[in-house]
């Protein structure tokens, strides 16, 4: 039986035993898929890889702790991963905004303009955003968070949460519509 | 697109997205930090034990100097004062012949010593070649007065009566012994005075510079504070050689790894074997340096104990003739039982509870540092154990969960393991220590052969005791 044949059960299995080997594999199948979150809150990719090998060893450590009841394998690593990226990012001291920004919902974004757009080019832009609207927008949209809970895992008030993300959303649309238009949508701040 | 539509086709698009990423890169960092981490929490752990040594070390060397005082303070007070006070009937002469016959012509204190005889004369001699004579004075009752009541005679002599010795503060005996005379009655009451540690005898000996009148009944007390007086040790800075018998008692960690397809295998390996308290004992020579370092080499021997309990359950079916498949009872109690053909299931239970040892023997070979205080000594020590022999006896699961007498499962040499220490250890004799040990044995190779697929490695970790003697 080859590693890429063991069932998940085999894994967590080997893993909490400390197999190495059980650990590689869980490593081989899982990592790509932690590796973009890590991208998506560290942007730079040293630091993503050095969050990604820092939450795998949590895992590992914390495997025996994991309860196939309260949900699967692979929301539970998520969640370790973008707690271990927060943990790394609460380390600088990041500048959130404090104040409201109205929607504009006259920018609107074109569906035309997802058409042709490939996931890794949505990850550039989204990692393109300010950090601090970034990781609201990270929380938030993706990964479902409220904004209680927001608040509570980057220390701000649920008020800023709110706002950065209203500002992120609305820098994102002005990204995405310059991606259509082919213009630079990097600089756009 | 609305803003809904569009968080969900973020979402979507980016929550399941694989990155490219080279896996065994990662694996390897995983790898590299996991050791970093573990020698992380070496260094910290020995820093934090060096630290407490060093607090410990220190608060023991205040409370000897304290000690050490309050010692001093005593001899010089008490033991002057009250040899003074005790012996103004005493015989003066006794103490001026103590002093080097060189520098004193001892008949100018023999004023009251008539009645005193010499009955032996010790010899001290010290490192700057001068001499001291112990003349030990007897007193002659016979021809004391004994009108004069009480009178107490004082005499000292050494250990070992009428040698000549070179300096050592251990064979010194002083001996303080009050006759009293009264009214027809005498009362012997001996004093035995020990020196509490080595003397400053040699400090001290100024005062044999001094005019000999003044010296007078002083000299008595002299006498009584070189005995009781600490003083820094006369030990030579000479290499010195340790012999040392150990035996510790062990906590087995394991550590396995094996191939995905022995998972099954290795999971009824690891639920079958359960730890036992095991053992080490050793004996070794230490050869010490001056500025603290030693090597260290000897032999030890270990047993890694565990035990073996698996329960199979065989169950097999097979048709059996002439077996009762039916019993009928009748209205009128007559029973009729139906014979014929049945299926019979056989349920077979077989249980093992075995105890195994694994028994090494090996060469330690290490390296220390040895920090001495007062009557403490401590050593940290890092080395390797060459091992000569390892065997193993008892029983384990083979590869078809049967349990067997794997001898062949098992290497008979293991190369070359780790080893690292910490040692306490106590003065109870000026050549012999006790020792307190905390002890890591790490069997870093696999002690699996090659026709186990499993790979095995196990460390010790024990506590324990032992004696080293001072050659």
């Amino acid at each position: 039986m080859s590693k890429n044949h063991l069932t998940t059960d085999q894994i967590i299995q080997g893993c909490r035993q400390g197999h190495s080997s059980c650990q590689k594999a869980l490593v081989d199948r899982y990592s790509q898929l932690l590796f973009t979150i890590c991208l998506r809150y560290m942007r730079d990719e040293t630091k993503s890889k050095d969050v990604l090998q820092e939450a795998f060893i949590r895992i590992f450590k914390s495997l025996k702790n994991f309860d196939p009841d309260k949900g699967s394998l692979q929301a539970w690593m998520k969640k370790i991963t973008v707690n271990m990226a927060l943990k790394t990012l609460n380390k600088k001291k990041l500048q959130y905004s404090g104040f409201t920004v109205e929607i504009n919902d006259a920018l609107s974004v074109e569906p035309s303009a997802l058409d042709n757009m490939q996931a890794a080019d949505l990850l550039k832009i989204v990692q393109s955003l300010p950090e601090g609207y970034r990781h609201v927008f990270n929380l938030s949209v993706i990964e479902g968070y409220s904004h209680k809970e927001i608040a509570e895992l980057l220390k701000i008030e649920e008020a800023s949460s709110r706002s950065n993300l209203s500002r992120a959303k609305q820098l994102l649309r002005k990204k995405l519509n310059a991606f259509q238009k082919n213009e630079s949508w990097v600089k756009i701040i | 697109m609305g803003q809904n539509n569009l968080d969900h086709y973020i979402k979507s698009t980016l929550s399941d997205h694989p990155t490219m990423i080279n896996t065994d890169e990662i694996w390897s960092g995983i790898q590299y930090k996991k050791k970093n981490r573990a020698y992380r929490f070496i260094a910290i752990f020995s820093l934090i034990c060096i630290s407490l040594l060093s607090v410990f070390l220190v608060r023991q060397s205040a409370i000897d100097k304290k000690s050490n005082e309050q010692a001093l303070n005593y001899s010089s007070d008490d033991n002057v004062n009250n040899i003074l006070t005790s012996n103004k009937q005493l015989i003066n002469a006794s103490e001026s012949n103590i002093i080097n016959n060189n520098l004193f012509d001892s008949s100018g204190n023999l004023e009251n010593n008539k009645n005193v005889e010499t009955a032996a004369t010790n010899k001290l001699e010290f490192s700057d070649n001068k001499t001291i004579d112990f003349d030990l004075k007897l007193n002659n009752s016979s021809n004391l007065n004994k009108d004069k009541s009480p009178i107490e005679t004082t005499k000292y002599y050494n250990k070992e009566a009428s040698t000549t010795k070179k300096y050592n503060p251990s064979n010194i005996e002083l001996k303080k012994e009050s006759l009293y005379h009264q009214k027809g009655e005498s009362v012997k009451k001996q004093l035995l005075i020990k020196p509490l540690m080595k003397s400053k005898i040699i400090n001290k000996f100024d005062i044999l510079h001094t005019p000999l009148k003044e010296l007078d009944v002083k000299h008595d007390a002299l006498l009584m504070l070189i005995a009781s007086t600490d003083c820094p040790t006369f030990e030579s800075k000479k290499n010195r050689i340790f012999g040392e018998v150990y035996s510790t008692l062990d906590y087995i960690t394991r550590s396995y790894n094996s191939s995905i397809e022995s998972q099954e295998y290795l999971s009824e390996r690891t639920s079958s074997q359960s730890y036992r308290p095991s053992f080490r004992a050793g004996a070794q020579f230490k050869y010490l340096f001056n500025n603290g370092i030693f090597v260290k080499s000897g032999i030890e021997y270990g047993v890694a104990r565990e035990r073996f309990s698996f329960r199979k359950e065989t169950i097999t079916t097979e048709i059996k003739p002439n077996q009762v498949i039916n019993i009928h009872i009748d209205t009128n109690g007559d029973t009729t039982r139906t014979l014929g053909n049945a299926e019979v299931t056989i349920i077979e239970t077989k249980n093992w509870k075995v105890k195994n040892s694994y028994k090494s023997f090996g060469i330690p070979l290490s390296v220390g540092y040895h920090i001495h205080t007062g009557p403490w000594f401590y050593a940290l020590e890092a080395g390797i154990i060459y091992n000569l022999s390892f065997t193993f006896k008892g029983m384990i699961l083979d590869q078809s969960m049967t349990p067997i007498e794997a001898g062949t499962y098992f290497k008979d040499k293991i190369g070359i393991n780790y080893t690292f220490g910490l040692t306490a250890g106590y003065h109870i004799h000026p050549q012999l220590n006790f020792i307190i040990k905390a002890n890591l044995r790490s069997i870093n190779n696999n002690i699996n052969s090659d026709i186990n697929i499993i790979d095995e490695k196990y460390t010790m970790i024990g506590t324990g005791i032992g004696l080293e003697y001072q050659f």
